[in-house]
């Protein structure tokens, strides 16, 4: 049976470009959370997000190939380099053929389309830019960076909502698995700080608001007095490769992707259910072929909602049983928002830094127990612990559920 | 001039080195692909305040031909204003 390595790693984040500034900032429990800066939000309820900081295109990007690029497509190239660079790969012509992208997105060319519209329902323009929709469309990301790199494999993109990174590289691990391709560029990200899509996401009341004018406490996961969620921004790409692929060429791998699962609730098209986040879960141990007792930590999808919150501390109970209690469950979103597509890709990484590093990132923000939410949630605090294997949870609106397990690499 | 601000437009929009547009270039050999020739009609169109259809859109292969093209509208334009 082929097995998948994970060989490199690439991080966009509210904590900075690059994973060294998202593993420090999660270590240090610090929030990218703050006033939006991207336009002028004085009109929302909610006028804070996490945007990736001091982000400026032309110090990545030439003029030309800029005009092409959403900042969702943006942000993938950026990560995508980073992982490259990471795992250390030079491709040959015919490896090309057997390497892909597998790339999610929640909201696509959001920032694009928002300006589009503006401009012909707002000041009656009478055409919109010419590159509209190849900046918008959801695959874009994808497309670009198999034409950056020159991958020549399947190339898709996935729409899941907030499990679209989880399920791109879950789905990039079955590739692998079963033959179809033996180096896979996977993750997600999005941009989707615009004014229309904050208007949207106001309407649903689940954003957090700003207490006391600090944004940066504004994301409670777990915490008895959480608000809501805060949108963020960014993307994660990892290297999967092939596990004798990696070992033939001397490769340094982070970890193993060893579990995923994928189920649907088939139930409400926004509030969370049990049994299926369940099935998810339990599906990742049984191909990762671990007993849930050897999980460790786990990456919460952890969105700060009232509803959310309680719900997967029901599911992990479930799964985990009387372990539940033992278990270091975090959420990163505290940090780094919900960056949507993103956010699956992200914590992912964060779950492999922190078997690799013998390091959990901590629940920014916790204030006070929650009787529904009773587990050890690693409060503000980064801990030391040499776990075995992480999971990485995202349940995304529409009822559509990811688990993904990582396995720290034996050396 | 039509023909400056035509060759300045270009210039900018392709992210090229001044000088290098004349009235004699075509885009073939500025590498102006497909995609690249809507942004220009587009700028054009923004520039100009004025539609450019697809006929006549057609002809513009070339900066010289897009001075023309463009001459012609505008002709056009004012002849049915006045």
């Amino acid at each position: 049976m082929r097995r998948v390595a994970i060989t490199g790693l690439g991080a966009v984040s509210a904590l900075g470009v690059g994973v060294p500034e998202f593993w420090s900032g999660l270590l240090a429990g610090r929030s990218g959370v703050r006033r939006i800066t991207l336009f002028d939000p004085g009109s929302l309820a909610v006028p804070i997000a996490a945007e990736v900081p001091g982000y400026d295109p032309p110090r990545y990007f030439p003029a030309k190939k800029l005009d092409m690029l959403d900042r969702f497509s943006q942000f993938a190239l950026l990560a995508a380099r980073e992982a490259l660079e990471d795992a250390g790969l030079k491709l040959t012509e015919a490896e090309r053929e057997r390497s892909g992208v597998a790339l999610g997105t929640g909201m696509g060319g959001a920032i694009t389309e928002d300006a589009e519209y503006l401009a012909v329902y707002g000041r009656q323009a009478t055409r919109v830019h010419p590159f509209t929709i190849p900046r918008l469309m959801h695959n874009a990301a994808t497309a670009q960076l198999t034409m950056e790199i020159g991958l020549r494999g399947p190339a898709l993109a996935f729409s899941t909502a907030c499990a679209a990174g989880s399920h791109a590289i879950g789905e990039a691990g079955e590739m692998i698995r079963t033959g179809r391709a033996d180096v896979m560029l996977a993750g997600g990200s999005d941009a989707p700080i615009a004014f229309g899509v904050m208007k949207a996401w106001e309407a649903m009341r689940v954003l957090a608001p700003p207490p006391d004018g600090e944004p940066q406490r504004a994301c409670r996961p777990f915490s008895a007095d959480r608000q809501g969620l805060v949108v963020g921004e960014g993307a994660g790409v990892v290297v999967l490769e092939e596990w004798e692929h990696a070992r033939r060429r001397g490769a340094a791998v982070h970890a193993e992707l060893a579990g995923y699962g994928a189920t649907a609730d088939a139930g409400h098209i926004t509030q969370p259910g049990v049994e299926s986040p369940a099935r998810a879960i339990r599906a990742a141990l049984e191909q990762a072929g671990l007993p849930c007792e050897r999980i460790g930590y786990v990456n919460a999808h952890g969105t700060g909602t009232r509803l959310n919150d309680s719900i997967e501390t029901a599911i992990l109970k479930q799964v985990f049983g009387e372990h539940a209690r033992r278990l270091a469950v975090s959420s990163t979103k505290s940090m780094h928002g919900h960056a949507m597509g993103a956010s699956g890709a992200l914590e992912l990484i964060a779950a492999v830094l922190a078997l690799e590093r013998a390091a959990v990132p901590p629940t920014a923000n916790y204030t006070a127990p929650d009787p529904e939410c009773d587990l050890d949630y690693v409060p503000n605090q980064a801990r030391e612990l040499r776990a075995e294997a992480a999971l990485s949870n995202s349940f995304a609106f529409g009822g559509l559920n990811a688990a993904l397990i990582v396995r720290r690499e034996a050396a | 001039m039509l023909e400056d601000k035509v060759i300045e437009i270009i210039t900018r929009e392709q992210k090229l080195e001044s000088g290098r547009v004349t009235l004699d270039s075509t885009f073939e050999e500025l590498g102006i692909d497909s995609l690249d020739g809507l942004n220009l009609l587009f700028a054009f169109e923004e520039e100009f305040k004025l539609n450019i259809p697809e006929h006549a859109a057609q002809q513009m292969k070339g900066v010289r031909q897009v001075v023309e093209g463009l001459r012609s509208l505008m002709a056009k334009g004012a002849a049915r204003e006045g």
